[in-house]
């Protein structure tokens, strides 16, 4: 509750005060003879709560609503909305959120982003995207913090804190004089005249007054009043009573007792709260004011009807005499006289005279008019409906006529056409917004390699960067008249040796000073030239991976390990304005681009092809756009991201490779308000992570229902596993996973017992068996049944069916992998070694695995591993996960942890990482697997195609894992979403859900393995044969591996396919285990791993506490 | 006292703020607790009356449960509040460095529990301290949390957080005996275990009672140490109330949860209460 907050509420209240005040004033002159004067006072009551509460119920015959606006409230909402909730914090609206690590078998194809042979050598070496980070130290500045500049000085704020101040002098104004009042009032001595005592009690007793309220004298005071709430007394000036005589002395008695039964002195204090809160408002001074006399005339009234009509006069006749004779003001805030602002003596001389007492009637009149008042008066208008506007963008193409061949990067020009460079046809191209390209020749440039490296400055002059044998900058014109050649001073960096310069990244500032960066990956350094390409500093980093400069010649530096870091500093004065961090998890950011428009930076991240801004006023990373979404609705074809750039108006232009015809396009990405009509409806999906595939699907499916909003939960319970990590760091990054998931879990109960949890969610590590006992999932299997137009046909129903649970499905997978061990078969049929995978046992495996390891050429080391070396704990992992056998029986809730086999298995997995037949220089998640004959792997089709590749072998196949029971065919699911039964949006939700299976999504270039989409598993392996075929015919390589006969790698292709064909159908089970089983078997095998205990005692214990598990 | 209105109103107002604290996180809770044990599902259930209290005391799980808190509150109670005792009266003499002693045995109670708990993880884990201690002896490693041994590793660590609580409060009650009873005494020739016994001990006996009441319910407040030494799920000799409470509240089990809760509130009220009703005997009698 700020400053402002309660500033406005107050004004807003006061004005709706004021508006009522008046109504009410209207309303008692209309009937002013008709309602007795009690009535009157009451009536103010309304005003009074009015006053004082802020909130009342809505409705259409509010007064109010003459006095609303009839604007529409809007809200812009750039949907999707993604959430990201750390457990520290929440930031809400659209911001970028984590990336599927979860299965690292997924290799990027970024690699084979061709285009030419040169950048074909450079992408290999490029680190692979999906499960590995670049290793980036970071650069450590001393903490500045960010210092956002808001200006204290605005006006509502002054506004605010003069009435706070007129409050604040009110009070204690009001309170010094009641402290300095009541300290005087205790040392008076009370009234000791007998007769005067006498009357004050005859008059108590006839207005039944009970409580004890003392007389009390006290000669500065000018007329007779009643004071103090908790002990109210009268005080009487002795001097003044003298003169009046005994009848009337009553009825000043009874007049003050009046008072004090209508609790007047409390009711005034009120008004003089709210008097002092609503200070600035005349109206309300003015009505309060009325409010007194109202409550004198009230006061007047009850008086009358105490006693005889005969005596009306001369009670009339006795405040004319009070008026008389106190002539003063009474400036007792807290005290209630007799008299009071002359005027109106009239007016209750008026009234005294016309006195009846009350009808019946009058009192029925009076109530009524109270009732219609307070509806009237005591709500508030009834707001209009929230329209909502989305925010959408939309691509164009640009130019559908100009042929680009291979671009690699664009520059905005200040008229805002770009500038790209064509690597093909070595040419620089200028292309405005229709589509009009201008050749640019370049007098003086060397034709004799491409451009890697450009850019331009404020003046639009173009700077290439060259580097044959020196390094060079030339400038250029836009007309291709060279200004200059610089020669840049460069240090500590070997020129010859780098031949991806390309990723280096270069921007002049406005004053012609060169920034040049070289990224980590190769000879890292950022280095500033002066114009006349002298150096003028290097600046302290490891490596930053992209820099940007604002208009103010600020320099933006953006680095990235397990956060993003974005520093921004001005290296030419040796200043760091400040350094932000954010714990986001994004990986791969590609290219960064400044927008003078909002002052922000955009980031362009590969892995979700995403574009994120950073904003720096608000400290904020938002998501923006997702491209493959975008772009989706323009082109089936799948492109490769480029490059970017913004203009001043916010538009974005987007530079994408196709890979099919190999050329490049640009788009234009515009955003587009969409009024809403009606209400929208919002889903809720909370994920664990956010993978590609639900971006993209949220993405389009927005697209495609215009009134629902998808708001994503994404908890960012992960932690990424690196190649490069040591057998600690693995354990301790798993641990670290592991209990992150339980917190998200723990989070998603939490919400789910509230009953307000999620319509969607990802069933990764949630029990979902509890949630259906608990019936808080939806049987997606009867959805399935009552939707007519869900064809069960199109899809492994068996997957769903294995799925099951007490005979109903609560998790809709949308793909799914066969884990088995990935073979070089070549080798084994050299070396003439069969596999019979319809019934092999494990120790087959083991004795496969040592006949396997082999010395082939001679030279005493050996060349042929059996597996490559994978931790224990990971392979006991993946060997329990694939097990047709999971130990576990959820329905039944039996647990046989203690057979032979479950000891076996763990006897096993100790020994094998111990045997001889491991490669102690391969482990998994290693790039490349030369060197071993059996991986345990998940096959999916597309890794059927990078399998030769990946292990380096002529032939390869892969065989099911050892089986403990021929009839089950064990498969891995994917991401599984499951409906919350509480969701308000039942239909919305399961269209949503059936979107994620549906052909469309299901083709996602990023959905790697095998999709439950029968058609577009399809396509896919379509696709993947054409992609292979062109590869193989290009380059005679197949990702990575050399082709040596065409047809032999085809059909092993086309066998391999139609093997897996073969078993999809047949599967039948999986091992999912609830969250708290997982976590009491990896503990116990940890310790069991780590040598504490004997695999009979590690099967005990963990039977033991699933069996406890079970019985809770 | 008879106290007037506006006395009473007065009282009223001072205590209210802190009533409606205790009202709304406390009180509230506690009934709304009491209705989920009567209904079987906390979202919507149907009210089932008293079968989740019949369910879970009909559950072994459950029930050893309570048979392992009762046995360790057994077992802690009067061993701390007896070496309490002893702590206290051996302090209480005026020897040098009574006052850092004193100091030396409450330090552990300010000590937060994780913090304990890691230390005591390395002495008693299976690669620890204990355990190479008794290597190097000859003898066989004894697994400490995961055998029979887990208790009384409990109870040595919750002796060692809550002696000094005890002797703390025993130390009030002593010195609160006038020292002419100790003087008298001696003029008659008793000896020390007379003094002990006749003076320290009766007169020690209403502190004594606070003293119990507040063990037991700390007693119970050890899951703390017990899930974050053991996890949830120890061996069965620890196994405690609260580990129940809290599997079952993360399996979603709302319901088993609050019949749970409602069942330890119930029998710390009754030994409670018997308790109190025995003292004001003991005390009555005495005066």
């Amino acid at each position: 509750m700020t400053l402002l907050n309660v500033f406005y509420t107050i004004l807003k209240i006061s004005f709706l005060g004021s508006v009522a005040a008046i109504v009410i004033l209207f309303v008692k002159k209309i009937f002013k003879n008709k309602i007795s004067a009690a009535c009157h006072y009451l009536i103010w009551i309304i005003l009074l709560v009015r006053l004082v509460m802020p909130y009342y119920p809505e409705s259409s015959i509010s007064i109010y609503n003459f006095f609303t606006n009839h604007n529409y409230k809007t809200e812009e909402i750039q949907s999707p909305v993604i959430n990201n909730m750390s457990h520290n914090y929440i930031n809400s609206n659209n911001i970028q959120s984590g990336v599927n690590s979860s299965e690292q078998k997924h290799f990027s194809t970024d690699s084979f982003l061709i285009a030419d042979k040169q950048q074909e050598f450079a992408n290999k070496n490029e680190p692979n995207a999906f499960n590995l980070l670049p290793n980036q130290s970071r650069y450590t500045f001393s903490e500045y913090t960010y210092d956002s500049n808001k200006s204290r000085f605005q006006v509502p704020y002054i506004a605010a804190i003069i009435w706070l101040l007129g409050v604040c002098f009110g009070a204690v104004y009001i309170l010094w004089l009641q402290l300095s009042y009541s300290m005087k009032i205790k040392s008076l001595s009370p009234c000791n005249n007998r007769n005067i005592i006498a009357i004050y009690e005859i008059c108590k007793s006839k207005m039944k007054v009970n409580k004890k309220i003392p007389l009390v004298m006290d000669a500065r005071i000018k007329t007779p009043s009643l004071l103090g709430i908790l002990h109210p007394k009268i005080i009487l000036s002795p001097d003044y009573v003298e003169l009046l005589m005994e009848d009337e002395l009553k009825f000043v008695f009874m007049h003050e007792l009046a008072h004090y039964k209508r609790k007047d002195i409390i009711v005034r204090w009120i008004l003089i709260f709210l008097q002092i809160l609503h200070w600035f408002n005349p109206v309300i001074w003015f009505v309060f004011n009325i409010i007194r006399q109202d409550s004198e005339k009230a006061c007047d009234e009850q008086v009358l009807s105490y006693i005889e009509p005969n005596e009306y006069k001369k009670y009339g006749n006795t405040m004319l005499k009070m008026l008389d004779i106190f002539s003063g003001n009474n400036s007792i805030y807290g005290a209630v006289g007799m008299i009071n602002r002359k005027k109106f003596i009239i007016e209750r001389v008026k009234n005294i005279v016309n006195f009846k007492k009350n009808y019946l009637l009058w009192s029925i009149l009076g109530i009524a008019i109270f009732s219609v008042l307070a509806v009237f008066l005591l709500t508030n208008a009834k707001q209009p409906p929230q329209e909502v506007i989305k925010i959408k963008y939309e691509a164009e193409e640009i130019g559908p006529d100009i042929e680009l061949e291979s671009v690699s990067k664009i520059k905005l020009l200040s008229n805002e056409q770009l500038l790209t460079y064509d690597m093909e046809n070595r040419q620089f191209i200028i292309i405005d917004d229709e589509g009009n390209r201008i050749d640019i020749n370049c007098e003086g440039l060397p034709q004799d390699f491409p451009v890697q490296l450009f850019t331009i400055d404020s003046n639009d002059y173009i700077y290439t960067f060259v580097s044959n044998t020196e390094p060079k900058i030339y400038v250029h014109t836009l007309e291709g008249e060279k200004i200059r050649e610089i020669n840049l001073e460069l240090k500590d960096v070997n020129i010859s040796e780098e031949n991806a310069i390309f990723r280096w990244d270069m921007k002049v500032d406005s004053k012609g000073n060169i920034y040049l960066l070289i990224p980590q990956a190769q000879q890292a350094s950022t280095q500033v030239f002066d114009p006349e390409g002298k150096h003028i500093k290097t600046l302290k980093s490891d490596g930053y991976v992209l820099m940007v400069l604002d208009e103010e010649d600020n320099l933006y530096t953006i680095t990235y390990k397990d956060k993003v870091y974005i520093t921004k500093q001005n290296p030419l004065k040796d200043e760091i304005l400040w350094e932000y961090e954010d714990d986001k998890n994004l990986s791969y950011l590609r290219t960064a681009a400044y927008s003078k428009q909002d002052q922000s930076i955009y980031l362009a991240e590969l892995n979700n092809n995403n574009i994120s801004k950073f904003d720096p006023e608000s400290q904020s990373l938002n998501k923006m756009i997702n491209m493959d979404a975008i772009l989706s609705e323009k082109t089936q074809d799948e492109f490769n991201f480029q490059d970017f750039a913004i203009n001043n108006d916010g538009s974005i232009y987007l530079c994408v490779y196709n890979n099919k015809d190999n050329k490049s396009y640009l788009y234009k990405v515009n955003s587009r308000k969409i009024h809403i009509e009606g209400g929208i409806k919002e889903l809720t999906i909370s994920v664990r992570h956010l993978s590609p595939i639900l971006e993209y699907a949220i993405n389009k499916f927005e697209n495609q229902h215009p009134d629902i909003v998808i708001n994503i939960d994404n908890h960012n319970a992960f932690s990424w596993i690196t190649s490069d990590m040591t057998y600690e760091e693995t354990l301790k990054t798993l641990e670290e996973s592991a209990k992150k998931a339980n917190d998200f879990v723990q989070k998603i109960n939490a919400q789910m017992l509230t009953g307000k949890g999620p319509d969607i969610l990802l069933i990764d590590s949630i029990p979902y068996r509890r949630y259906a006992d608990k019936k808080l999932l939806l049987d997606l299997k009867e959805l399935m049944e009552e939707d007519a137009s869900f064809d069960k046909s199109q899809y492994y129903s068996n997957i769903f069916d294995a799925l099951e649970y007490k005979g109903k499905l609560y998790a809709m997978p949308l793909d799914f992998s066969y884990p088995a061990f990935l073979t070089n078969t070549g080798f084994l049929k050299e070396q003439s070694i069969e596999i019979n995978d319809k019934g092999w046992t494990w120790k087959d495996f083991i004795d496969i695995a040592n006949r396997a390891t082999k010395d082939i050429d001679g030279d005493g080391t050996i060349d042929m591993y059996g597996m490559p070396t994978i931790v224990p704990e990971r392979l006991f992992q993946y060997i329990y996960n694939s097990l047709d056998k999971g130990f576990v029986d959820y329905e039944t809730g039996k647990a046989t942890f203690t057979s032979e086999e479950f000891i076996d298995l763990l006897k096993m997995c100790e020994n094998i990482s111990q045997e001889t037949f491991v490669n102690p220089d391969i482990s998994e998640g290693d790039m490349q697997m030369e060197g071993i004959v059996l991986y345990p792997f998940h096959i999916h089709d597309f890794s059927i195609f990078y399998s030769n590749g990946l292990i380096n072998a002529d032939e390869v196949s892969f065989y099911g894992y050892p089986t403990l029971n021929n009839a089950t065919y064990n498969f891995d699911s994917g991401e599984m979403y499951g409906i919350n039964s509480q969701t308000k949006y039942k239909e919305e939700a399961w269209e949503f859900i059936k979107y994620l299976i549906s052909e469309e999504i299901q083709c996602y270039q990023q959905l790697y393995s095998i999709p439950i989409n029968k058609r577009a598993r399809e396509i896919k392996i379509e696709d993947r044969f054409a992609d292979a075929e062109d590869m193989m015919n290009k380059y005679g390589d197949l990702y990575g591996y050399q082709v040596t006969s065409l047809d032999k790698i085809k059909k092993q292709l086309t066998d391999n396919v139609e093997k897996l064909n073969e078993i999809l159908p047949k599967l039948n089970h999986t091992n999912m285990n609830d969250i708290q089983v997982d976590e009491i078997i990896e503990e116990e095998v940890r310790r069991f791993f780590n040598g504490e205990r004997s695999a009979e005692e590690t099967a005990e214990a963990i039977q033991r506490k699933v069996e406890m598990y079970f019985k809770e | 006292m008879k106290m007037n209105l506006t006395r009473r109103w007065a009282l009223f107002v001072f205590l209210f703020p802190s009533l409606l604290g205790f009202l709304l996180f406390y009180i509230l809770p506690f009934l709304g607790c009491g209705w989920y044990s009567l209904v079987d599902w906390s979202i919507g259930g149907s009210f089932v009356g008293l079968k989740n209290y019949v369910n879970i005391l009909s559950n072994d799980l459950f029930l050893m449960a309570l048979a392992n808190t009762a046995y360790f509150v057994l077992l802690a109670v009067p061993a701390t509040m007896f070496l309490g005792l002893l702590l206290a009266i051996v302090l209480n003499q005026k020897m040098y460095g009574s006052n850092i002693f004193r100091t030396a045995f409450v330090a552990p109670m300010v000590i937060p529990t994780a913090s304990v708990v890691l230390i005591w993880d390395i002495l008693f884990h299976t690669q620890g301290t204990f355990n190479a201690l008794l290597t190097s002896l000859g003898f066989n490693v004894i697994d400490w949390l995961n055998s029979d041994k887990a208790r009384i590793v409990m109870v040595l660590l919750y002796a060692w957080k809550n002696i000094g609580y005890c002797m703390v409060i025993f130390l009030g009650g002593l010195l609160r005996i006038p020292k002419e009873y100790y003087e008298a005494a001696e003029l008659e020739g008793a000896g020390t275990i007379n003094k002990l016994m006749h003076i320290t001990l009766p007169y020690l006996a209403p502190i004594s009672f606070f003293v119990v009441v507040i063990s037991i319910i700390n007693s119970f407040k050890i899951f703390r140490e017990v899930y974050l030494l053991a996890g949830p799920y120890p061996h069965e000799s620890i196994y405690t109330m609260q580990h129940y409470m809290n599997n079952v509240f993360v399996s979603l089990d709302y319901q088993k949860l609050s019949a749970a809760a409602y069942v330890v509130a119930g029998i710390l009220g009754i030994l409670i209460y018997a308790l109190f009703r025995w003292e004001n005997k003991y005390s009555s009698f005495h005066k």
